[in-house]
């Protein structure tokens, strides 16, 4: 599917998901329906526990629903052999985590390399990605840093780097100012909507802070296992519980 | 799987200590089966010698202990009349302690004036005349008079033998097992040990016939004799002394295999360890695209990183210990199969080690590892 024709990049119908059985059993999704368009900053919230997460595992096929259908970029991910599905991540979805999730061992430059070695990329061409990346966040100087040399904020910028070697079209970032303070928040905030605004790119952002969602195109609430384009009055952890 | 390398050095340098540890885990158990190796390499040398001369050894049969066998000394006539036999004779081999340090010596009682008819030996010929004439006498390998600090000349006593020898010559260096045996006069040999007339086993020297043939003739031509045969190709009649006799290449063997095991489950215990501390890494390479086979190769090349530094260390440490002069003097050399066995075992360490948290590494689900780390 062409998503030049304004069809969305994301698209989930129906999504079912549930952990545990019997009266433990809890669905976080429950029957979800969602469309991303193109370019578009999303900003999802609710409660811990409420399948944000899970979501997020969904369409960036790291997880496969118990039921419903979740295309990107019009590829039915459910199609998709584990190698395949491993290539897709690899060419189209770059991930942001609250923890940053940076390889302790390498530094920055490394880091954002990792996406790219598997690549049939020549060293100089990888060398520019990693580069352009990283000056993207604004942390060209640092490149030799290990993440332990860094800040928070910084390892978090490098993380978004990370996901942006690639040049992937859709980034999702699971609370990414989960972990920082207000200052380096706003700085990956603003990083992640210049992405959106200036290169194209379509963010999925799962957070907890209403003043970082206020600066997403769009907000999306999680109650009783579905998405609603406004605060549900009653929101608990747990929502879909069965 | 070039693009795995630098990742693979880092995970390494990670936990330096752990790396270090197993690496001289391996090196020790490299060493042991090559010293080992060596050790068994060096006692079936004989063996391996005397294929090389062609020669027979009829010994009784039904003996399970080689150097039990008894025949009368008469069977050396006996075998010189069958067709194809070019020379016989008898041999009366004893084992004695000598020493504080208790070193075994092979005694070889022979007959003087027949024995190198049968078995080429290079010796001085005023030493092996001085031998010939005089009961009392013998000649010594020259790994022995090194071992056991003895000089030509020397009145020597074996005192748990009984016997009292003057040392008439040397065997020099010609890769012979005899190197480190002492050959006396089988007469005085029969004597102290009250063997009168009898010999451990007949040495034939072959003639035209095939060695295998002339072993099979012989054999049925002493069928019906008082003493049935068992006539074997001197190489195998020498395997079976070290097996039977030494009893315990198998056991050494077994002792190598055993260390090549225990040091692959510790080498897999430090890979799952590994494997388990990066959980959260593993999760990580999958989410940005790495495959099963690649989070695979990954750990087992590490595995095999630290099996190839191990094995290069043990092997190092191997040819130390060959070239010590102990092992020179007990005739320890190694060759390229031990070099190629104990490659073969660091390799078997290294895949047995990494595979099965390869394994589990690969088929880690990425969310469960990003749960992990939340």
């Amino acid at each position: 599917m062409n998503q030049a024709d304004g069809s969305p990049i994301v698209r989930a119908s129906g999504l079912v998901k549930s952990y545990g059985r019997g009266d433990r059993a809890i669905r976080p999704l429950n029957g979800l329906d969602l469309q991303v368009p193109e370019q578009e900053l999303l900003a999802l919230m609710g409660p811990s526990g409420s399948g944000k997460s899970t979501l997020l595992h969904v369409i960036g096929g790291l997880d496969q629903p118990d039921e419903g259908r979740c295309e990107v970029k019009g590829v039915d991910l459910a199609t998709l052999s584990e190698g395949r599905l491993c290539d897709f991540r690899a060419a189209h979805i770059g991930f942001v985590f609250q923890s940053f999730n940076l390889m302790p061992v390498l530094s920055a430059y490394e880091n954002v390399a990792l996406p790219l070695r598997r690549m049939s990329l020549d060293r100089k061409r990888r060398r520019e990605q990693v580069e352009a990346a990283l000056e993207l966040v604004g942390l060209a100087d640092r490149s030799h840093h290990k993440p332990s040399q860094l800040s928070g904020g910084q390892e978090q910028r490098v993380a978004i780097a990370r996901a942006l070697a690639i040049d992937p079209q859709i980034i999702i970032a699971d609370e990414p100012t989960g972990d920082l303070d207000e200052n380096s928040s706003w700085q990956v905030v603003e990083i992640l909507r210049a992405l959106s605004r200036e290169h194209g790119k379509t963010i999925i952002m799962v957070t907890h802070d209403r003043a970082v969602a206020s600066c997403a195109d769009r907000v999306l609430y999680f109650g009783h296992g579905k998405l609603h384009a406004s605060e549900p009055q009653t929101t608990f952890a747990g929502e879909g519980t069965v | 799987m070039f693009h795995l390398l630098p990742l693979m050095a880092s995970n390494l340098w990670r936990s330096k200590r752990r790396s270090i540890l197993t690496i001289l885990g391996i090196a020790v158990a490299i060493l042991v089966f090559g010293a080992l190796h060596v050790a068994t390499d060096t006692m079936t040398m004989g063996a391996r010698q005397a294929g090389a001369d062609e020669t027979l050894s009829v010994r009784r049969d039904g003996r399970s202990n080689v150097l039990a066998s008894r025949l009368p000394e008469s069977y050396e006539d006996r075998v010189a009349g069958i067709a194809g036999v070019a020379a016989a004779t008898g041999i009366l081999a004893e084992l004695a302690i000598v020493g504080e340090k208790n070193v075994h010596v092979f005694l070889r009682g022979i007959d003087p004036g027949a024995y190198r008819r049968v078995q080429p030996l290079q010796v001085d010929g005023t030493q092996w005349a001085s031998f010939a004439e005089n009961r009392g006498a013998a000649i010594v390998g020259h790994r022995l008079l090194e071992k056991l600090d003895w000089n030509v000349g020397d009145e020597v006593e074996l005192a748990e033998a009984g016997l009292k020898l003057r040392i008439a010559g040397v065997i020099p260096p010609q890769g012979l097992d005899l190197e480190s045996h002492v050959l006396l006069h089988r007469g005085h040999l029969q004597a102290l040990r009250n063997r009168e007339g009898q010999v451990t086993f007949v040495k034939v020297a072959t003639g035209e016939s095939s060695p295998e043939e002339l072993a099979a003739r012989i054999d049925d031509r002493l069928a019906t004799a008082p003493v049935p045969t068992r006539t074997t190709t001197s190489a195998r009649f020498s395997e079976a002394v070290v097996d039977e006799f030494m009893g315990f290449t198998a056991y050494l063997r077994l002792m190598a295999l055993i260390t090549v095991l225990v040091t692959t489950l510790g080498a897999a215990n430090a890979v799952a360890m590994s494997v388990r501390e990066r959980t959260r890494d593993f999760g990580v390479l999958k989410t940005v695209g790495y495959r099963p086979v690649e989070i695979l190769a990954l750990v087992v090349g590490e595995s095999l990183v630290l099996a190839a530094a191990g094995g290069v260390l043990g092997l190092a440490l191997t040819g130390w210990v060959v070239h010590s002069r102990a092992a020179q003097l007990a005739g320890f050399t190694w060759t390229p199969a031990t070099i190629g066995l104990a490659a073969i075992m660091a390799l078997v360490i290294g895949l047995g080690g990494g595979l099965l948290p390869a394994l589990r590494a690969a088929r880690l689900r990425p969310v469960e590892a990003l749960r992990v780390i939340d």
